[in-house]
């Protein structure tokens, strides 16, 4: 093994590569504080709630869904934990969120750090929006629906049972 | 962001109007300097890592041993290395390894899909179950979806 060789291109390839993910990081935090400073996913999330057809999805369960979908579930961490430990969501919607969060987080983040070595953004925010809608709508229909109707009203799921 | 242990914060007392404008510009600069460390502890580790790797002789060994499971989506058996990095640990591992392999974005397309959809698997199994959510049947439909998405990536190149 040359190992002189693998410290440059180590090297050179660390370097060149924090300085591309710099470079995509920090316009982003900046454009998410400036969403924060604007309120724009509260002022999202009272919009759309409630408002997604047969799903209908409150207000409190929106929130958490838009942040942790655009910008992922450790930064979204805060309002799913929050929603999570205060029990603000009924069972069809922790199992909805769980679901599409599931597939389907940081589409803005990760697919931005994917793109830098040449990833196609078709598949990445489209095509993967598109299998989990079609994923999730399935298990719903053949899944938790059927489990859910089961369950006597107001009934934690199996996982909330201590 | 990404990081787990990172001191960014979701939620902020910004200011409303014009005079949270600058402390909310602060904020983005902290954050973004602070999840670019973040990242760089673990990407630059991984990225030499893989770089020894690549050039040690149990590369071809592996390589050759995943060929036919990796061949499925056309991805070559260097490629295993960024996948399993990614599965296990996380999404900034996976990409360090990504980058020190060299894949062409073709193969990029596919892997990075299947990993955006399955990554970190043992710890974000634990943040569901703490959300209250079924995390080990997630966690398996998020396998079963990478692996369909990869397939049709591989099949119907978007973009490229």
């Amino acid at each position: 093994m040359n190992w002189g060789r693998i410290l440059s291109e180590g090297t050179l390839g660390a370097v060149t590569l924090m300085a591309q993910v710099f470079a995509v990081v920090m316009p982003l935090m900046l454009i998410l504080a400036l969403l924060e400073w604007g309120r724009v996913f509260e002022r999202a999330a009272r919009h759309i709630g409630g408002r997604l057809g047969r799903v209908g999805l409150s207000e409190r369960a929106v929130l958490p869904l838009l942040v942790g979908a655009l910008w992922g579930v450790t930064y979204g961490a805060g309002a799913l934990i929050q929603a999570g430990r205060e029990k603000l969501l009924n069972p069809r919607e922790l199992a909805i969120l769980g679901l599409f969060l599931g597939l389907s987080h940081a589409l803005v983040e990760d697919t931005a750090l994917f793109a830098i070595p040449g990833a196609s953004l078709w598949w990445l925010i489209p095509g993967r929006l598109a299998i989990t809608f079609v994923v999730v709508a399935l298990c719903w229909r053949w899944v938790v629906a059927p489990e859910q109707k089961q369950n006597a009203p107001g009934a934690l799921p199996d996982s909330q049972r201590e | 962001m990404a990081a787990p242990d990172s001191e960014v914060t979701p939620r902020t007392n910004l200011p409303p109007g014009w005079p949270g404008f600058v402390p909310a510009l602060r904020l983005g600069l902290k954050n973004g300097l602070l999840t670019t460390w973040e990242l760089a502890k673990v990407m630059v580790p991984v990225y030499y890592l893989v770089t020894v790797l690549k050039y040690s002789p149990a590369m071809p060994l592996i390589s050759r041993a995943v060929r036919p499971a990796m061949g499925i989506f056309g991805l070559p058996g260097d490629a295993s290395v960024p996948l399993v990095a990614g599965l296990f640990t996380n999404f900034y591992a996976a990409l360090g390894a990504v980058k020190a392999i060299g894949l062409t974005p073709r193969e990029v397309t596919v892997l990075g899909l299947m990993l955006v959809i399955a990554h970190s698997l043992p710890m974000e199994w634990v943040v569901l179950t703490k959300l209250g959510a079924r995390g080990g049947r997630i966690t398996l439909l998020r396998c079963v979806t990478g692996i369909v998405a990869a397939l049709l990536a591989y099949h119907f190149p978007l973009g490229q």
